[in-house]
Order: C-alpha cells, then sequence, then structure tokens
C-alpha cells in the first residue's frame, strides 16, 4: 500500500514531467552544452536528473526543436546544444499554453 | 581510468550501433565533468572507491543505455487494459484445458484425487506460462506497430451489449458464452483428434475387467458432431465480440438447435450407445447395466432435446421481436 508520501512523490514526478521539456528549452535559447545546461538549471532551482536530460536533449533534437554540434573546450569534445528556429516557435507557444494554464489553475488554488 | 572505459563500454555494448560513439562520446564528457567537479570539492583526484560510487550514483549500465530507446514500454497504458483481459482469458483456458483432462484422469483412475490435481497443476503451469508468453509477445508487438490493429480501434457503441431496466429471462451473460467458446473449442479439438488426454479414446477398461465399447453410430456421425461443436463454439463466439449482433446470434442457436435434436433422434434410434463385456459377471448383470446406461443415454438426449426446443423457441420470439419492433 503506498504511503501519502509515495502518492505525493509519484503526482509531483507527473507534474514536473512537462514542466522541465519547457525548462530546458526555455535555457537551451543560450547555446550550452549538457552539463553546463544541468548546472544553469540547478542554479535557477530545476533539478533534472542526468539520466533523464540527455535522453530528452536527443529527443527533442531528434524533434527538431534543438541543433547541436560537437566542439572542442577545455581540451574536451563537447556537444553543444541550442534551440533551432522550430524549436523557438514551439517554445513561444508552450509558454503560451504554460501561462494559460498557470491563469486558469491560480484562482482554484 | 580503466573503471570509466569500463563503464561506457558495458553502455555502449546495449545502444544502437547508429547512436553509438555519439552517445558514449557525451556520455564520455558528462562522467569526466562530474569526475572533475567531485576532484574540485576533494581537493584531490578521486580513488577507486569514490569512482565506483559516482558511477553507481549514475546508473547501472542498462537503465543507461535503456533511456536511450525508443520506446520504453513492453506494454503501454492503452494496451494494457486489452493485455490484462487477454492474460485473464488464456488463464481460464489454460485452467479449463488442465482441469477437464484431469477430472476425467480422477474418473477412469478409480477416483485418484490427488493425483488428478497433480496432473491438473502439471498441465496448468506450462500451457498459462506459454500463452501468457504469446500474448507478450503480440501485445509487444502490436504496441511497436508491427502488428496492424486495423478495424479493432474503431469499436462502436452500438457494438457493445443492449441494456434493459427489465428483468431479462434466458439471457446468456457473454462470461457464459466465453465459457461455452472455450468448451466447445476444446471439445471440437479433442473430437477432431488436435488434441488428447490420457484414456479419454479407450479401450474402455484393462483385460480382465469390465470393458465398455461404442457404438458404430458414433464413429458414424463423427463430422455431423464436429461441425456442431465448431458452430456452437463460433454463436458463443458472436456473442463475445459482437453483442449487439441479437439476430445473427438467435439464427445461429436455431440452426445449431435443430442439428441437435436431429442428432439426437439418429441417436435415440441407435440405441444402446455403449456395450458391456467382461469376464466375472452372467449375461444377465450385462442387460441389468445396459439398460442403466440406455436410460442415462435417454436422459441425457430427452434433455438435450429440451434444451433445443427451448432455445428455438427463445431465439425464435427474440427474432420476432426483433422484425416487429
Amino acid at each position: 500500500m503506498p504511503t501519502e508520501t509515495d502518492i505525493f512523490e509519484q503526482l509531483r514526478q507527473e507534474l514536473r514531467r512537462g514542466t522541465l521539456i519547457l525548462a530546458v528549452l526555455a535555457q537551451l535559447r543560450v547555446e550550452r552544452y549538457g552539463y553546463s545546461l544541468r548546472q544553469a538549471l540547478a542554479s535557477v532551482g530545476v533539478e533534472i536528473d542526468e539520466g533523464a536530460l540527455y535522453p530528452m536533449l536527443r529527443r527533442l533534437e531528434g524533434q527538431g526543436l534543438l541543433s547541436s554540434e560537437w566542439r572542442e573546450e577545455d581540451k574536451r569534445k563537447k556537444r553543444f546544444y541550442r534551440l533551432s528556429s522550430e524549436g523557438e516557435a514551439v517554445l513561444a507557444r508552450l509558454a503560451d499554453e504554460w501561462r494559460a494554464i498557470n491563469d486558469t489553475l491560480q484562482p482554484l488554488l | 581510468m580503466d573503471l570509466l572505459d569500463r563503464y561506457l563500454g558495458a553502455v555502449a555494448a546495449l545502444l544502437p550501433a547508429a547512436q553509438r560513439d555519439d552517445i558514449v562520446a557525451e556520455l564520455r564528457d558528462v562522467l569526466m565533468s562530474r569526475i572533475e567537479d567531485r576532484e574540485a570539492q576533494q581537493g584531490r583526484p578521486l580513488d577507486k572507491k569514490a569512482l565506483e560510487a559516482l558511477f553507481r550514483e549514475f546508473g547501472h549500465p542498462l537503465a543507461v543505455a535503456g533511456r536511450y530507446g525508443p520506446q520504453r514500454a513492453l506494454i503501454g497504458a492503452e494496451l494494457y487494459p486489452f493485455y490484462i483481459f487477454a492474460v485473464k482469458v488464456a488463464l481460464a483456458i489454460a485452467a479449463f484445458v488442465a482441469v477437464i483432462p484431469a477430472v476425467f484422469g480422477a474418473v477412469t483412475s478409480h477416483g485418484d484425487v490427488s493425483r488428478a490435481i497433480g496432473h491438473a497443476i502439471h498441465a496448468f503451469i506450462p500451457s498459462a506460462l506459454t500463452l501468457i508468453g504469446a500474448i507478450t509477445i503480440i501485445g509487444a508487438m502490436i504496441e511497436r506497430g508491427w502488428i496492424k490493429t486495423g478495424e479493432f480501434g474503431q469499436w462502436r457503441v452500438s457494438d457493445l451489449p443492449h441494456i434493459s431496466t427489465k428483468k431479462q429471462w434466458f439471457r446468456t451473460t457473454r462470461f457464459e458464452a466465453l465459457f461455452e467458446v472455450i468448451f466447445m473449442t476444446f471439445f471440437a479439438l479433442w473430437w477432431a483428434g488436435v488434441v488428447d488426454f490420457p484414456g479419454s479414446r479407450g479401450p474402455f477398461g484393462h483385460d480382465g475387467e469390465l470393458q465398455i465399447t461404442l457404438a458404430p453410430i458414433l464413429t458414424q456421425l463423427h463430422t455431423p458432431i464436429l461441425l456442431l461443436a465448431i458452430g456452437q463454439a463460433l454463436s458463443g463466439l458472436i456473442l463475445v465480440t459482437r453483442p449487439a449482433w441479437i439476430a445473427p446470434r438467435a439464427v445461429a442457436e436455431i440452426v445449431l438447435s435443430i442439428a441437435g435434436i436431429a442428432l439426437a433422434a439418429v441417436l435415440w434410434g441407435q440405441m444402446p450407445l455403449v456395450t458391456f463385456a467382461g469376464p466375472g459377471a452372467s449375461a444377465e448383470d450385462f442387460v441389468t447395466l445396459r439398460h442403466v446406461a440406455d436410460n442415462i443415454f435417454r436422459g441425457c438426449v430427452l434433455v438435450t432435446v429440451a434444451i433445443c426446443a427451448g432455445k428455438i423457441l427463445i431465439e425464435g420470439w427474440r427474432l420476432l421481436r426483433l422484425t416487429f419492433r
């Protein structure tokens, strides 16, 4: 029998799942590699598991929302991601959607 | 960096070949960055134990590689209810196929119940696991789009069973129909010789014991009985898959009932259906035994005829109501 904490944690994960994509897309308006992206997200209070982040970046790139390139930095090859023009358009629409959801829910909560 | 190479090697082996080098290069950079951060925090290089802990924290190679797969679920949330339903039906079939021969075996082996239970369990487990395995493979293939479900997804509300607020007499539920399908399919397969269970085809009784011989008419009527069983299974299938098809089901039941009465009439004229022989008993004993058996068979035939006649009346009434509604 799941405890109240387990149920809360499961619901919290479900709630966060969609918002993480929004946060990742927003942070990639500026070019970043995976590790620096994670740090940037952490600095604004969005914690994301690496195990989920990297596959997500690949999926978003596969969907054409991100573009990437390998470059050398600090004597190591790193993969840099950036929002594509298609990604910018999708991010704008998702941000509108987020604000609308927020406006709708705010009076209810 | 032996541990890092070993870790990445294990992940690489599980990745799709086309993306392997790219993903591994990125993971190497991520892990190197993490190691450097940890070393900066501690002010010294990480020892083997600390590296082990860091990789364990990052995830088992199977889990890490699995996250890059195109699909995470074997059976998705949408397909899952159908999958579970199919598994339950399969378990019911496996139980049925295991229990019936066991009961038959118990009867023919002088009521050895513990042996029959053992046989039932022994037969149930492999058939249940095989069926569940097959359903899981089919489900996974549907989930991945390798098997197209076609019109199955295009279900209509009008295909669902009618709901009546009135008390419905002589109504067959879908569960009963499912039972009918399983029983009749199993019987048809046995009758056709496709499946078998020990002692079900005789000879009934060993040398020195009472021996039972079936009448030749049962062999002559092999095909009609088989067709009747298949027809009954198909009729049950109509109710299971298309409960709203009242008229086709009623027609099928009427036709099958007429065929059932005809079959009963033929069997009635060919009594006795079984004959007995064996040492140690007088001819008078056999005559008495035959009379008992004949009466039982006559009773069964009469009950069958009554059920068939009842079905003709009930289904005929349903058809009439549908026609003049």
